[in-house]
């Protein structure tokens, strides 16, 4: 079985700096995958050369078996790749359903002229979108807030719509950067939960970039560990919890702090 | 709980309620009748030129805002106008080319040179594209000024023909409203139908969080130069028609001043929406034609107007009938 | 033809211009580092700033040096009063403080022709006299210009380099929220920037007053200038407008005196086209993300 994404040692220089040097993992389809390490990995910016928003120096990038390398953002997100952010993860000024509908926008099958003359096919199009994005955002507890100016949401209602979003580019592929960030531990144990059940619900493998430990552990299959741009280990939980250089790379960080 | 299992193109709210509907579909039949028969109540050749000039300018506000719905501020849309005018203008007295075919070509000229232009341009962040426009705005006008043997320079061009439709020559102001008032009805319509369709919706994604946009599969680039040639060219082809109406052409014709002119008409009708431009050049074009008597105070008047609206209506004339009629915050385009 | 005093020529003209260029452009690029402001309203201080300097030289009669010191005050406490009222509402929006500033340039501008008119007025040199070096003549006028602009911008260096004030202003152009905790007053390093930057494009039309006319046209090119020079070396770097500033003096008078102006001026924006393509932030300039 060949996997769905294809990380092959990739690099990234800035200037004379190394962000991410030879770094190569896979995820297969139906994984949820933890992208983990100290401050300053290299974790964001393999995330941004995976999803296009920077190129790698060197090193190859495959989305079933097909290079990704070199494209733009929005054409890795046909290709079934999405990702999330950390900061300004919503459109705040407009309505919560709307967020989502836009989110939808490259799997919406209406043709552009047709949605200009507002055709029957144009409309049909457009209100099976619409189901579908009512939908996730039931699935994710905002449908109260259907109507509302999305920046009006709490922090934590702005995380769910920045990953309803997401999903409504009906993605083969979820990255999810830092997803629990600033969210008590009552909030984060109910993110993971929900990141679980869409995972089976929706179908969808998840590769996501977290600090909170306890959520990785709990949630992930497998880890891969990030350490001054390299890869350092890759495993289950229970090996990575154990590995000695693992440790070493987090007490360092910490003696160094 | 609002029904609304109908999809509404191009964003998501609440269709008006009935009674709503009704009211602003009869405001606009009113509004189409009054345009249609109140130039035939007048005999003053002045108000009709008026008139014509408030038409012209609405379309030159509407497809700034066009740009503007991407977040992009052009200074140098006066510059697409005045090609516009000049493609149109060279062709009749050079080649005969029928004005109404002038048009067109003016229209295509200026959209091609904006999608070519906005290749490079629009990679720039906000505030470079902005001064880049006006750079390039302003060596446009000194290309028209100094390349004497093709634009006649400072002396401009005259006895531009005026438009002929099916043999009628659109020579009196009162024959040229109506065509006018047709374009500007195609216009509006154009605009109001792109905005309520996804492209719309790719528009104000852009406007409102470029990253995100981009990351929810919208290729940016494209549509903001969709965007931007649309605009350009819109305002290319009115140029022209505006040049088979006054039948004279020079540098001075459109210049920097008038790029101001159409961002103030925009901002004082209200920025976001479209009727916005339509209200702002409604209002202000008028004001330099009354204030003649007071010599250098029609500029300033669009300055302080300009100023004060910022200051204390931001989102312009129609937020103060929005919150007459009373309705929610909403975003993009609304009649 | 002799082309070294034709090349001496193209020199001096060229930093001459170049210092002017350099002024506005420093002030410029001031403004938008420290309050993220496109001032379009520049252009016009440097017109008040070149009546103001006729006005007091030609009326009063005293020395240029106290003109240039009353352009520079007038200008600058004008340009404080300006952002207080005018620009620091639109501090949370960019667009529409772009937009203000271009409102306030179309009323000081069409102000300035209803007071003063629309002619313009010639001012005499304020000191007469050529340094001869040579087979090179230079006027005393001009060399007066280009130490009084070094002069200018090392005051504003120091200024900026070694005085407190100076350093508050750096440290809110770098991290404005940081700058806050550490308690640096927004509120007032706001106001000063932008009266310093007006009143550095004061001292430039002072200064150029007796080299081109007075008039209230005169704003429009070396505002356009300004843009040019700092799009060159990057919105924000005050290093990328002095060298930006003298390389395009050195670049419009050589171009100009070879190819004549106009050509001259479509080939700046060319350059600065040309330049965007390759480095969006210009050369000089702060990597944005």
């Amino acid at each position: 079985m060949s996997a769905l994404l294809e990380v092959d040692a990739i690099s990234r220089r800035f200037g004379g700096l190394n962000a991410l040097k030879d770094v190569s993992f896979s995820i297969n389809k139906g994984e949820i995958v933890g992208l983990i390490g100290p401050n300053g990995a290299g974790k964001t910016t393999c995330f941004n050369v995976v999803s296009g928003v920077m190129s790698p120096s060197s090193g190859a990038i495959r989305f079933e078996q097909r290079s990704i390398v070199g494209k733009k953002p929005s054409a890795i997100v046909s290709e079934g790749l999405v990702r999330t952010f950390q900061a300004t993860t919503i459109f705040p000024e407009a309505t919560v359903i709307e967020n989502v509908m836009r989110g939808a926008f490259a799997t919406t099958p209406v043709s552009m002229l047709g949605s200009i003359f507002n055709t029957s096919a144009a409309r049909a199009a457009l209100s099976a979108t619409r189901n579908r994005c009512e939908l996730l955002l039931e699935r994710l507890s905002l449908m109260q807030f259907r109507q509302h100016r999305a920046g009006e949401l709490s922090y934590g209602g702005q995380r769910r719509l920045g990953v309803a979003i997401a999903l409504a580019a009906r993605p083969k592929l979820l990255m999810l950067d830092e997803p629990v960030a600033g969210l008590n531990p009552e909030e984060a144990a109910d993110f993971g939960r929900l990141i679980k059940d869409l995972h089976k619900t929706e179908g969808v493998s998840v590769l996501l970039v977290e600090h909170h430990m306890r959520l990785v552990m709990g949630l992930c299959d497998r880890l891969v560990v990030l350490d001054h741009g390299e890869k350092i280990a890759e495993g289950v939980p229970s090996e990575i919890r154990a590995n000695r250089s693992v440790i070493q790379a987090y007490l360092g960080a910490e003696e160094a702090a | 709980m609002e029904g609304s299992s109908t999809a509404t193109l191009g964003r998501d709210e609440p269709r008006l309620a009935p009674r709503r509907r009704w009211l602003s579909g009869a405001a606009l039949a009113v509004a189409l009748v009054a345009a249609l028969v109140l130039p035939q109540l007048t005999t003053n050749q002045f108000y009709i030129h008026l008139a014509n000039l408030m038409l012209l300018n609405s379309i030159f506000a509407v497809s700034l805002g066009l740009i503007a719905s991407v977040g992009q501020i052009s200074l140098g849309h006066a510059a697409f106008v005045a090609a516009g005018a000049y493609v149109s203008a060279l062709a009749a007295l050079s080649f005969k080319l029928p004005p109404i075919l002038g048009i067109v070509l003016a229209g295509l000229v200026t959209g091609l040179a904006a999608v070519l232009l906005g290749k490079i341009l629009l990679r720039l962040r906000g505030v470079y594209f902005v001064l880049v426009t006006f750079l390039a705005g302003q060596v446009f006008t000194l290309i028209v000024l100094n390349w004497e043997s093709v634009t006649h320079g400072a002396n401009g061009l005259l006895g531009i023909p005026a438009i002929s439709i099916f043999g009628l020559p659109l020579s009196t102001r009162l024959r040229f409203y109506y065509f006018a008032l047709a374009a500007f009805i195609f216009v509006v319509t154009f605009v109001w139908a792109l905005m309520r369709s996804q492209y719309g919706r790719a528009f104000r994604s852009i406007a409102e969080n470029v990253r995100l946009a981009e990351s929810s599969g919208i290729d940016v680039s494209h549509y903001q130069i969709v965007a931007f040639a649309l605009g350009s060219g819109i305002a290319g082809a009115a140029g022209a028609a505006m040049v088979h109406y006054i039948r004279f052409l020079s540098p001075d014709s459109f210049t920097f001043n008038d790029s101001i002119a159409y961002i103030t008409m925009l901002v004082v009708g209200g920025r976001h929406t479209m009727i916005g431009g339509v209200l702002g050049a409604l209002f202000l074009t008028p004001l330099p034609e009354l204030l003649r008597g007071f010599v250098g105070a029609q500029h300033i008047i669009y300055g302080v107007i300009l100023l004060c609206v910022l200051l204390f209506i931001p989102n312009g004339l129609v937020s103060i009938g929005r919150s007459f009629f009373n309705k929610g915050s909403e975003t993009g385009t609304s009649k | 033809m002799d082309y070294s005093i034709l090349l001496g020529q193209a020199v001096l003209n060229g930093l001459v211009i170049g210092a002017m260029y350099m002024l506005m452009a420093v002030g410029f690029t001031l403004v938008f580092g420290i309050m993220r402001v496109v001032n379009f309203a520049h252009g016009e201080f440097y017109m008040l700033g070149a009546f103001a300097g006729f006005f007091t030289y030609v009326y009063w009669e005293i020395p240029f040096v106290v003109c240039l010191l009353i352009a520079a005050l007038t200008i600058g406490v004008l340009g404080m009063l300006v952002e207080r009222t005018l620009i620091q509402p639109f501090r949370s929006d960019e667009m529409s403080g772009m937009i203000a500033t271009l409102a306030i340039s179309v009323i000081i501008q069409n102000g300035a022709v209803l007071l003063w008119g629309p002619q313009p007025r010639a001012m005499p040199d304020i000191v007469t006299g050529t340094l001869a070096i040579g087979p090179f003549s230079f006027p005393w006028s001009r060399l007066v210009v280009i130490a009084a602009a070094a002069l200018i911008f090392t005051a504003f260096w120091l200024f900026m380099q070694r005085t407190r004030l100076g350093r508050a202003m750096r440290a809110v152009a770098q991290d404005t929220e940081t700058a806050l905790i550490q308690g640096i007053r927004v509120n007032y390093i706001y106001p000063l920037a932008f009266g310093m930057s007006v009143a550095l494009a004061a001292l430039a039309g002072a200064l150029m007053g007796p080299v081109f006319s007075v008039s209230p046209f005169v704003g429009l090119t070396p505002m356009l200038k300004a843009f040019v020079v700092v799009i060159l070396g990057g919105l924000g770097s005050v290093p990328g407008a002095v060298v930006g500033g003298l390389l395009l003096g050195m670049i419009e008078s050589f171009t100009a005196t070879i190819f004549g102006s106009l050509v001259s001026d479509i080939l700046q924006l060319l350059l600065v086209i040309l330049i965007l393509l390759v480095r969006p932030a210009g050369l000089l300039g702060q990597r944005e993300a």
